[in-house]
């Protein structure tokens, strides 16, 4: 192999190499992409309790059930915890937007026939009596309420 | 260094297989995410938090450019495959893939299954993985000399791919100490992220939920996967032990996908761990089972 080569292997795997572990050191950039210190999952939490922004949507007859990621935006159900986070934290304006688009939404889609109102709201959960002891949550903010309107309503 | 040259040294083949494999599983991904990427352009701009390259945007771009410049991908990705006029089209798409997946990852959520994929395809598209079975190659015989200029950016990819695992292991030893083993971090992750799906009314593990009523299960398996992690570099050692941990990190990852419904889709498909093994062989396999077979030295 010629010297020139020899010498863009070394480079390009210095600096591919380098780039690639940058994100391990704390003070530099650590989550991003394509580099990242993939932080993810990586916290031990003292605390099994957390918030979770959500749409939810409740029916005449008072029962309730979350709003699927693909009615909120995008079927990327991460995308659309996200975008519904982001909504919350923006405020009422972000959130009261947010929810009506969403009503458009699932006032054209027949499995949601029985959904009359939706709320954008913040709910807190134990994660670990979630599933064995019920799904209730421990307390709740609604940042946002609407009106889901079909045709001839509204 | 001719001692090197010839420890190292494959033939151009076992590039060109790679840049095959890896070069369609890019060109399928960015089809299948098509609709995803371009309907970002619909996205209230107070969502858009721009990551990699995408950083040099202070707005998002307008939906016709947005899927222009995915259409361009696509079309590149194309001729990454086929290898045709490479030397342009190999970085072209190496960009433009790296741009598409920075800009789908620019709307406050980064998805981590697509960083070793984009840098696998940034590798192939600037190294010589278009000299043979390719269309720049046409007519040309096949030279079937083992050479260490195929061999490194091999050797790259596999550094690459270890080097992301361990980055994810020592993130959890930084920040969490061995804690993470012993404080039954797992269980927890594991539990929120099925009750997050559940309660975002999408698809969760109903195997990872029932396992989050059980304690005891967690400490083992998160000090497994520690392990796979942070070990990860023992895999440059040799090719069974490389073969080895391949086999134990997909195994990992298929643990993921069953109980926390998560697909890191490229290690599951195998092609992550590509590097680690004779891809042109198979490459050969499946270009005579659909007719075309490839040209040999």
């Amino acid at each position: 192999m010629a010297s020139a080569e020899r010498w863009y292997a070394a480079i390009v795997s210095t600096v591919v190499l380098g780039a690639v572990l940058s994100p391990i050191v704390p003070a530099e950039q650590e989550d991003g992409f394509p580099l990242s210190n993939y932080p993810m999952f990586s916290r031990a939490p003292d605390d099994s309790r957390v918030s979770l922004a959500h749409v939810v949507g409740w029916s005449s007859r008072g029962e309730h059930r979350p709003i699927e990621p693909g009615l909120v935006e995008t079927e990327e159900v991460m995308q659309a915890m996200q975008t519904i986070k982001v909504a919350a934290r923006k405020g009422a304006a972000a959130s009261a937007d947010l929810c009506t688009k969403t009503a458009a939404r699932v006032a054209e889609d027949d499995d949601y026939a029985d959904i009359e109102t939706l709320e954008v709201r913040t709910d807190r959960y134990d994660v670990l009596t979630y599933f064995s002891e019920g799904r209730a949550p421990l307390a709740t903010q609604v940042h946002a309420r609407c009106p889901v309107l079909r045709g001839g309503a509204g | 260094m001719s001692r090197i040259d010839s420890r190292w040294a494959v033939p151009a083949t076992s590039l060109a297989a790679l840049r095959i494999l890896i070069g369609a599983y890019a060109l399928v991904y960015t089809l299948v995410r098509f609709g995803h990427v371009v309907r970002t352009a619909t996205f209230p701009v107070r969502q858009f938090d721009p990551v990699g390259p995408v950083s040099l945007l202070s707005q998002p771009l307008p939906y016709a450019v947005v899927l222009v410049l995915t259409t361009v991908t696509v079309l590149l990705g194309v001729a990454f495959v086929l290898g045709w006029r490479f030397r342009v089209v190999g970085p072209a798409f190496a960009f433009s893939f790296l741009w598409t997946l920075s800009y789908r990852n620019s709307w406050s959520m980064v998805f981590h299954t697509e960083n070793l994929l984009v840098l696998h395809v940034l590798v192939l598209g600037i190294v010589r993985a278009a000299d043979v079975w390719s269309l720049d190659a046409r007519g040309r015989p096949v030279d079937g000399t083992a050479r260490f200029r195929y061999a490194w950016p091999i050797l790259l990819l596999c550094a690459i791919t270890v080097t992301t695992y361990f980055i994810a292991g020592y993130t959890k030893l930084r920040i969490s100490g061995l804690s993470w083993v012993t404080h039954d971090a797992l269980r927890y992750h594991v539990a929120h992220d099925n009750l997050r799906k559940a309660e975002l009314g999408s698809v969760y593990s109903p195997l990872g939920a029932w396992l989050a009523g059980h304690a005891g299960i967690f400490k083992p398996l998160a000090a497994v996967s520690l392990i796979v992690e942070v070990l990860a570099p023992l895999a440059l050692l040799g090719r069974r032990i490389g073969r080895a941990w391949c086999v134990s990190a997909w195994a990992f990852h298929f643990g993921v996908f069953a109980v926390m419904a998560i697909g890191f889709h490229y290690p599951l498909a195998g092609v992550a761990y590509a590097s680690f093994f004779d891809t042109a062989r198979l490459v050969r396999w499946v270009a005579r089972k659909i007719g075309r077979p490839l040209p040999e030295p």
